[in-house]
C-alpha cells in the first residue's frame, strides 16, 4: 500500500508536468491562432481600404457614358476632357470627373437663354438641359451598379498580401449589400468656379442675376489662401435656372479621395436624407471585401471612400466664340429745305480718309434752287482705330449693356480656374493693334475666342481657324440662335476731324446766298449703331456684335431776297 | 532511521529528476512560444510599417516627395535589441503619378532565445496603395 502511494505520488508529478506542457501548448497555439486571426483581419481591412481608395480614384474615370453624334449630345463634346486647355480635344466620354462640366455648360446655355431676345435659344437651352440630365442619369445608373466598380477594387485589394489568412489567399470582392453609394458633403462646393464674385454679379449677362443659392464659398476649414473669395457652384443643391433644376456633384476644393467612416456615409445616403434630384450622381462609395484562400473564406471587411477629382474648372462653354461684324461704312448727305431731307446718294467709304462730295440737292434750301455740298474728308471716324475703338469708341453711346454682354460671354469661354475676364481685359483684347491693319485691308468679321481656355484672342476668320484648328473651323459658321436687338441707337457727335465748311447755294431769282457759316454751312457728324444678336452657345456661337458706322454730312443752303 | 533517511533522499532525488525532465520539455516549449510570439508581433509591425509608408507615399503628387514621405513614415521606428532595423527595400512610384505606389519594407528581428542555426529572421512586407496625391494633368 505504501509502495503504491509513493508510485502514485511520483506519477502525479509526471502527469502534472504533462498536463502543464499540454496546457502550455494549447494556450500557445491558441495565442498564435488569435494573433493570426487578428493579423488576418488587419490585413483584410488594409487590403479592403486600398481597394476602396482605388474605387474612389478610378471611379472618376470609369464608368463613363459616350456621347452620341446627335446635336444635343455633341454640344457637350468640349466638356469631355480633363483639361481646361481648349486645344486638347476630348474623347467623348462623360464620367464623374466631367459631369459637373456638362451640367455647367448646360447651365451657361440656360443663363444665356434667359435673355429677352433668346429666340430659338430657349428651345436649344431646353434641349441642352435634357441632354445633360440624360447623360447624368446614365452615369448615375452606371455608378450605382456595383459590378462596374468591382474591378477597381480587386486590382488593388489583390495586390496586398493577406498571408496570415493562408498561403495563396487574396482579398476579393464580396458582392452584396456592402456595396452602396452615398451623397456626402451636401451643399459643399463643386469643382466649378464662378467668374468674379457677387460684387461683379459673377459677370452674368445684363438682366440676369444668378440666384444666391447657387453659389458657395469653399467649405474647407480653414479656407485655403489660394481660393479665398472664390465662389463655386453648390453641390447637391438644386440650381434653378429658367424653369429647370441643374445639379452639381460636390467635390471639396483640392480634397484628396479619402476613406470616411460609416456614420457620415450612412447619414448621407438617399434613404436617410432624401434629395429632389431623381437620379443623383454619387460621390461616395462603400465596398466590402473578403479574404479568401483556396477552399475557404477567411475574413471580411468594409470600407467607405469619398471621391474627388482634385481639379477645378470654371463655369464655361469651352469651345465657343463671339463674332464681331463691322458693316460697310456709309456717308449720308442731308439738306435742309427747310426740313431735313436725305440727299440722293449714299456713298461707301473705308478706313482710309477720302474726300467725298455729295450729289447736288434740288432744291438746295430756302430760296435756293440747288445746293452742291462742299467736299469733306470722310473716314476720320474710323481711320487708325482698333476694333475696340470701332465698337466702343466715339461716338460712344450707352455701352453699358453691350460691355456686359461681351464680358459675360468672354468669361464663358474661359475654363481655367482663377482667370477672370474683366471689362478692361476684354477691351485690351479688342484693342489689338493688328485689327487696325485688318480693318484697313477690308476685313469685316472678327472672332473672339479662347484657344487655350485661359486667354482670349480676337482675330479675323482666317487666323482664328488657324489658331484653334481642331474645333473652331467646325463651328465658326454657326449663327447666333437668338434675335438681334439694337443696343446703341444712333450715337452721334460732330466730327472731331472735319471743320465746318461754307456752302454756296444757287439762289432762285431775286435771291442771293445768305452769308457763309451763318447760316450757310456744311458739317460732318459721326454716327454709330451697335446691335447684339443673342447666342446661347448651344452651337458654339455665344452672340454677335454688329457695328454700323456712318458719317452724315449736313448742308444748309439759304438764300435771301435781294433788297 | 538510517533506512528512512535513504528513502527520503531517494524520493527527493526522483522528484528532482522528474522536475528536470518536466522542465526539459516545458522550458523549450515556453521559449519556442516566446520566439514565435516575437516573430508574429514583428511581422505585424512590419506589415503596419509597409502600410503606413505606402499610404504616406500615395498622398504625394510626385515620386521624390512620395519617397521622402515614406521614409518619414518610418522615422518613428526605434531599433531595439530584438528589432534591429526597419528599412524600405523597394519603392515604386509611377513617373506620371498615375496608378499605384508599392512599398516593400524589411525588418531584421533577432530572436530573444536564439536557436542554433536560427538566431534571427528578416521579415519582408509589401503594400500597394492607389495614388491619391497626384492630380490629373491639366
Amino acid at each position: 500500500m505504501t509502495m503504491l502511494t509513493k508510485r502514485s505520488k511520483r506519477a502525479s508529478v509526471t502527469a502534472f508536468a504533462a498536463v502543464l506542457a499540454l496546457t502550455l501548448l494549447v494556450l500557445g497555439i491558441g495565442f498564435i491562432i488569435i494573433c493570426l486571426y487578428m493579423g488576418g483581419q488587419r490585413e483584410t481591412k488594409n487590403a479592403t481600404d486600398a481597394g476602396a481608395l482605388s474605387v474612389g480614384k478610378e471611379v472618376l474615370d470609369e464608368p463613363s457614358v459616350m456621347l452620341t453624334p446627335a446635336a444635343d449630345s455633341r454640344v457637350f463634346f468640349d466638356c469631355t476632357n480633363d483639361s481646361f486647355d481648349n486645344s486638347k480635344i476630348g474623347d467623348g466620354r462623360v464620367n464623374l470627373n466631367r459631369i459637373n462640366r456638362v451640367w455647367a455648360k448646360a447651365m451657361v446655355i440656360a443663363i444665356n437663354a434667359e435673355d429677352s431676345n433668346a429666340g430659338s435659344g430657349k428651345g436649344n437651352a431646353d434641349s441642352a438641359f435634357q441632354s445633360a440630365e440624360s447623360l447624368s442619369n446614365s452615369l448615375a445608373d452606371k455608378l450605382t451598379t456595383p459590378s462596374n466598380l468591382h474591378g477597381f477594387f480587386s486590382n488593388l485589394s489583390k495586390a496586398n498580401s493577406t498571408r496570415m489568412i493562408g498561403i495563396g489567399s487574396a482579398t476579393e470582392v464580396k458582392a452584396g449589400s456592402g456595396w452602396q453609394t452615398s451623397l456626402m458633403d451636401r451643399n459643399a462646393e463643386s469643382n466649378i468656379e464662378l467668374p468674379g464674385d457677387s460684387s461683379t454679379g459673377y459677370y452674368m449677362p445684363p438682366g440676369f442675376s444668378l440666384p444666391a443659392s447657387c453659389a458657395t464659398d469653399c467649405t474647407r476649414d480653414p479656407i485655403p489662401n489660394e481660393i479665398t473669395g472664390t465662389k463655386f457652384l453648390k453641390g447637391y443643391a438644386p440650381l434653378q435656372i429658367g424653369g429647370h433644376q441643374f445639379w452639381q456633384v460636390p467635390f471639396k476644393w483640392n480634397d484628396k479621395p479619402h476613406l470616411v467612416s460609416s456614420t457620415p456615409f450612412n447619414a448621407s445616403q438617399v434613404s436617410a436624407l432624401p434629395m429632389t434630384w431623381t437620379k443623383p450622381v454619387p460621390n461616395a462609395y462603400s465596398v466590402e471585401g473578403q479574404a479568401v484562400k483556396p477552399g475557404a473564406v477567411g475574413e471580411t471587411a468594409n470600407s467607405w471612400v469619398l471621391s474627388n477629382p482634385r481639379h477645378a474648372f470654371k463655369l464655361a462653354a469651352p469651345h465657343s466664340f463671339m463674332k464681331v461684324h463691322v458693316d460697310d461704312l456709309k456717308c449720308k448727305w442731308f439738306f435742309y429745305v427747310p426740313l431735313k431731307v436725305p440727299g440722293f446718294s449714299t456713298q461707301d467709304y473705308d478706313y482710309t480718309p477720302t474726300s467725298l462730295t455729295g450729289a447736288t440737292s434740288v432744291p438746295g434750301g430756302v430760296g435756293s434752287v440747288s445746293l452742291t455740298p462742299p467736299a469733306h474728308l470722310i473716314g476720320s471716324d474710323v481711320v487708325g482705330r482698333t476694333l475696340d475703338e470701332i465698337i466702343f469708341g466715339l461716338p460712344k453711346g450707352n455701352t453699358t449693356n453691350l460691355e456686359k454682354y461681351m464680358v459675360s460671354r468672354a468669361n464663358q469661354m474661359i475654363s481655367k480656374p482663377g482667370v477672370e475676364i474683366t471689362a478692361s481685359k476684354l477691351h485690351s483684347v479688342l484693342d489689338n493693334p493688328t485689327t487696325i491693319a485688318w480693318l484697313l485691308a477690308g476685313e469685316k468679321d472678327f472672332y473672339v475666342f479662347s484657344k487655350d481656355g485661359a486667354t482670349l484672342e480676337c482675330q479675323p476668320k482666317a487666323l482664328a481657324v488657324g489658331m484653334a484648328p481642331l474645333w473652331l473651323p467646325l463651328i465658326i459658321s454657326e449663327d447666333a440662335d437668338g434675335n438681334e436687338t439694337k443696343l446703341i441707337d444712333d450715337a452721334n457727335m460732330p466730327s472731331l476731324a472735319n471743320i465746318p465748311m461754307p456752302t454756296s447755294p444757287v439762289p432762285v431769282v431775286f435771291f442771293t446766298p445768305a452769308p457763309p457759316y451763318v447760316p450757310n454751312v456744311s458739317w460732318v457728324l459721326w454716327d454709330k449703331d451697335v446691335y447684339w444678336k443673342n447666342g446661347t452657345g448651344y452651337n458654339g456661337n455665344l452672340g454677335e456684335v454688329r457695328v454700323k458706322r456712318w458719317s452724315e454730312v449736313h448742308s444748309v443752303g439759304v438764300c435771301i431776297p435781294i433788297i | 532511521m538510517h533506512h528512512n533517511s535513504n528513502k527520503s533522499r531517494s524520493r527527493r532525488g526522483s522528484g528532482l529528476i522528474e522536475a528536470i525532465l518536466a522542465a526539459t520539455v516545458l522550458v523549450p516549449i515556453a521559449l519556442f512560444l516566446l520566439d514565435l510570439t516575437v516573430m508574429i508581433i514583428a511581422n505585424s509591425m512590419n506589415d503596419t510599417a509597409a502600410k503606413n509608408a505606402a499610404r504616406a507615399a500615395a498622398n504625394q503628387p510626385e515620386g521624390g516627395a512620395a519617397h521622402a514621405a515614406a521614409v518619414k513614415a518610418l522615422a518613428t521606428f526605434q531599433a531595439s535589441s530584438i528589432v534591429k532595423s526597419l528599412t524600405i527595400s523597394e519603392f515604386d512610384y509611377p513617373a506620371q503619378g498615375v496608378g499605384s505606389v508599392s512599398v516593400v519594407t524589411v525588418m531584421e528581428v533577432k530572436l530573444p532565445v536564439p536557436v542554433p542555426g536560427f538566431s534571427g529572421y528578416t521579415f519582408k512586407a509589401g503594400d500597394v496603395e492607389p495614388i491619391v496625391g497626384s492630380t490629373i494633368a491639366q
